[in-house]
C-alpha cells in the first residue's frame, strides 16, 4: 500500500534529494505535495489531505507546531514525521509537544527515511538515537513531588528502552535483548511519546528554556 | 655544606709544626705562620675554639696535589668530613658558650651528648656493608651511641630533679621511647624513601602509557589517513591540522572555541569523524558536565572507539550515547559492521588496549569490548567520578 506523503522543508534542494531518493525505492511512498513555509504547508495538507507529512522542525513564517496545531482540528488530520539538521532540542520537543508521532535527523539514510514514514503511517512511533537522547534529558532530574507520577516519570524499563535507543539499536535488537516482544516494545515508545505530549513536567519547559540558552 | 667546606680546605704548608695546618693558611693569606699560630693560639684560650679549628681544619687539609693528607689523620674522606663538620658544630658551641649565648652547662653538656649519641647511631643507617670488620664497627658505634645517649638522657633527668614530681618512671619510659625512636628512625626513613622511588617510577610509566597513547591517537592515525589519500590538498589538509594539534598539546595551548563541555566535545568529535572518515556518526549525549580530566580522558577514548568503527568495521553508521551525571560518565559506541574476533587482534596493535582500556582503567573505570563478527561491535566505557 502506497503511504501518500507531503514534503514541509524551506530548503528547495533538500525536498528534491528526498524526492529523488524516495522515488528510486519504487512506489511505497508517493509524493503529492511539498511546502516551503507555514501557510503553505496548511494549505497544502487541506488540498491532498496526505497520510504522512514530511514536517522541518524549523520553518518560516512561525515554527512546525503551528502547522500541526492548524490542522489539528481537521476531519482526519495526517501524522506528522518531523526531521531536521538541527541539536536544538527545545525545538524537536516543541514540535514532538505540538503532535509529532517521531523525530529522524537529516542525516539518515533513504531507506530508513521510508522505513520511519512506513511506521509512522501504520500508527507506531519513531524514536531516533537522538530523540531518545533528548527524552531521556528532559525526564532525567529529580522532582520533588511529581504533579502527576503517572505521566512526570519515566519507569525504569522505558528508561532501558529510551537508552538502547540512543545507542543505536533497532527495536528488533532490543525485543531480542530484553526477551521483549517488538510489539512490547513499541508499547513503551508509545508510552514516552504519551508522556512527552501530555506531561505537565515543569522540567520539561524549564530544561527546554535552559536549552535555548546552550 | 660539601661546598664550605671545600673553601676551608687548606694546602697543608710544608713550614709546618703539627698538621701544617697554621702555615697552610699563613700561605694562602700573606702572612706569617706565627701570626696564624698566636692566633690560634689565643683562640684556644676561649674555651678550647682554636684547637676545635685546629682540628677540623687538619681533617680538611690536603697535600699538594689535592689529595687528603694521610697524616695526622689516617681517615677515609668520609670520615674526614664527619670530623669536619663535628668540629665546626663544635666550634660554634664553644663559641656561644664564650660570649655568654649559654643556658647552663647543666643542660647543654647532656644535650651536647644526646645528640652525638644519635648522631653516631643515625649515621649507621643506609649502609649495610656485611663485612666483620664493618659489623664489628657498627656494634661499637652503637653502644657508644648508646653510652652517650643514656648518659646525657640520665644527667638531664637527674638535673631537672624539681619535675620529679613526674616520677622516675615517666622518665624512663621517655629514654625508652627516645631510644626506640632512635633505632626505628633510620628504617622508617628507607623505608619512605623506596615509596617514594617506585610513586615516581609509577608515576613515570603512567606519563608514558598516556604520552604513547595520545601519538597514537593524534600523530599515527594522521599518518594512516595520509597514506589513504591521494588528493594533495586533502593531504596538506591533514597535515596541517594534525600539527597544529601537536603544537597545541606540546605547548599546552588551546585554540579558540575548544569545546569546555563533554557535550560540546563529543559533537565537535562527531563532525571531525565524519569529516575526516567516509562515515555517520550519531552522536547523543544525556546529561552534561565539564571538561575535566576523566571527561578528557573519556572523550579521547571515545573518539579511539569511533575511528576504529570508521576504519575497521565497513558500517554506514557510527552511534555514540554518552550519559553523565555526578557519580559516573558513560559512553558508548556501537557499529554494525562486520565485527571480529577481539583475542585475534594483535598485540602490537595498540588501539584497544592502551587508547581505549589502559585510558579508562587508569581512571579507575572500566572498558568493556563486545564483538561479534558479522554483527558488529559495541564498546562500553563508564568511568567513575569522585563525589565533589
Amino acid at each position: 500500500m502506497t503511504v501518500r506523503l507531503v514534503l514541509v522543508d524551506d530548503h528547495a534542494l533538500f525536498r528534491a534529494g528526498v524526492r529523488a531518493e524516495l522515488i528510486s525505492l519504487g512506489d511505497r511512498i508517493q509524493i503529492v505535495g511539498e511546502a516551503a513555509d507555514v501557510d503553505g504547508a496548511v494549505s497544502a495538507l487541506r488540498e491532498t489531505t496526505p497520510d504522512v507529512v514530511l514536517l522541518d522542525v524549523h520553518l518560516p513564517g512561525g515554527g512546525a507546531p503551528q502547522v500541526i496545531a492548524a490542522v489539528r482540528d481537521d476531519p482526519s488530520p495526517p501524522r506528522f514525521l518531523a526531521l531536521s539538521v538541527s541539536d536544538s532540542a527545545e525545538d524537536v520537543i516543541a514540535v514532538v509537544r505540538a503532535g509529532a508521532r517521531g523525530y529522524v535527523t537529516k542525516t539518515i539514510d533513504a531507506t530508513e527515511l521510508a522505513a520511519a514514514i512506513e511506521r509512522i503511517h501504520d500508527g507506531d512511533v519513531v524514536f531516533s538515537p537522538r530523540l531518545a537522547g533528548f527524552v531521556l534529558d528532559a525526564f532525567s532530574g529529580d522532582i520533588p513531588v511529581p504533579s502527576d507520577p503517572e505521566l512526570d516519570l519515566l519507569t525504569a524499563r522505558e528508561q532501558e528502552v529510551l537508552r538502547l535507543i540512543a545507542r543505536g539499536y533497532a527495536y528488533k535488537e532490543i525485543a531480542s535483548r530484553l526477551h521483549l516482544s517488538v510489539k512490547t516494545i513499541e508499547s513503551h515508545v508509545s508510552a514516552v511519546l504519551r508522556k512527552l505530549q501530555l506531561s505537565n513536567r515543569h522540567q520539561i519547559t524549564a530544561w527546554a528554556n535552559a536549552r535555548r540558552l546552550v | 655544606m660539601r661546598r664550605v667546606l671545600d673553601r676551608l680546605r687548606v694546602q697543608r704548608g710544608s713550614d709546618r709544626l703539627l698538621a701544617g695546618v697554621a702555615s697552610g693558611w699563613a700561605d694562602r693569606w700573606g702572612v706569617e705562620p706565627t701570626v696564624v699560630r698566636a692566633a690560634i693560639g689565643l683562640l684556644t684560650l676561649a674555651g678550647g675554639l682554636g684547637v676545635v679549628i685546629y682540628v677540623g681544619a687538619a681533617a680538611l687539609s690536603t697535600d699538594g696535589h689535592g689529595r687528603p693528607t694521610p697524616r695526622p689523620l689516617p681517615l677515609s674522606d668520609r670520615w674526614r668530613r664527619e670530623v669536619a663538620l663535628g668540629c665546626a658544630t663544635a666550634a660554634v658551641l664553644v663559641a656561644c658558650r664564650a660570649i655568654g649565648l649559654w643556658p647552663g652547662d647543666a643542660i647543654m653538656v647532656p644535650a651536647v651528648a644526646i645528640a652525638l649519641g644519635i648522631s653516631v647511631v643515625w649515621s649507621l643507617g643506609g649502609r649495610a656493608r656485611p663485612t666483620v670488620g664493618g659489623s664489628v664497627v657498627r656494634v661499637a658505634r652503637v653502644v657508644v651511641g648508646i653510652v652517650l645517649l643514656g648518659a646525657g638522657v640520665a644527667s638531664l633527668a637527674s638535673r631537672t630533679g624539681g619535675l620529679a614530681g613526674v616520677g622516675p618512671s615517666a622518665g624512663a619510659i621517655a629514654v625508652v621511647i627516645g631510644g626506640l625512636a632512635v633505632f626505628a628512625a633510620p628504617v622508617l626513613g628507607r623505608l619512605v624513601r623506596r615509596l617514594d622511588d617506585e610513586r615516581a617510577v609509577r608515576i613515570r610509566e603512567d606519563e608514558r602509557a598516556t604520552l604513547a597513547a595520545h601519538l597514537h591517537d593524534s600523530v599515527l592515525q594522521s599518518l594512516v589517513l595520509m597514506q589513504r589519500t591521494s588528493d594533495p590538498r586533502r593531504m596538506a589538509t591533514i597535515a596541517r591540522r594534525q600539527e597544529r594539534e601537536l603544537r597545541g598539546w606540546l605547548y599546552g595551548t588551546t585554540r579558540d572555541g575548544e569545546p569546555t563541555s563533554l557535550h560540546a566535545a563529543i559533537d565537535a568529535l562527531a563532525v571531525e569523524i565524519e569529516a575526516d572518515h567516509d562515515v555517520r556518526v550519531e552522536a547523543v549525549v544525556v546529561g552534561d558536565q565539564p571538561l575535566d580530566n576523566a571527561a578528557r580522558a573519556l572523550v579521547a577514548a571515545v573518539r579511539e572507539a569511533v575511528v576504529n568503527a570508521a576504519r575497521h568495521a565497513g558500517a554506514e553508521r557510527v552511534d555514540v550515547f554518552v550519559e553523565a551525571d555526578d557519580s559516573e560518565l558513560m559512553a558508548f559506541i556501537r557499529d554494525t559492521g562486520r565485527g571480529f574476533d577481539p583475542a585475534n587482534v594483535a598485540s602490537d596493535r595498540r588501539g584497544i588496549s592502551e587508547s581505549i582500556v589502559g585510558r579508562i582503567q587508569r581512571l579507575g573505570g572500566k572498558a568493556l569490548l563486545t564483538s561479534v563478527p558479522g554483527a558488529g561491535t559495541e564498546v562500553e566505557l563508564r568511568v567513575p567520578r569522585p563525589r565533589p
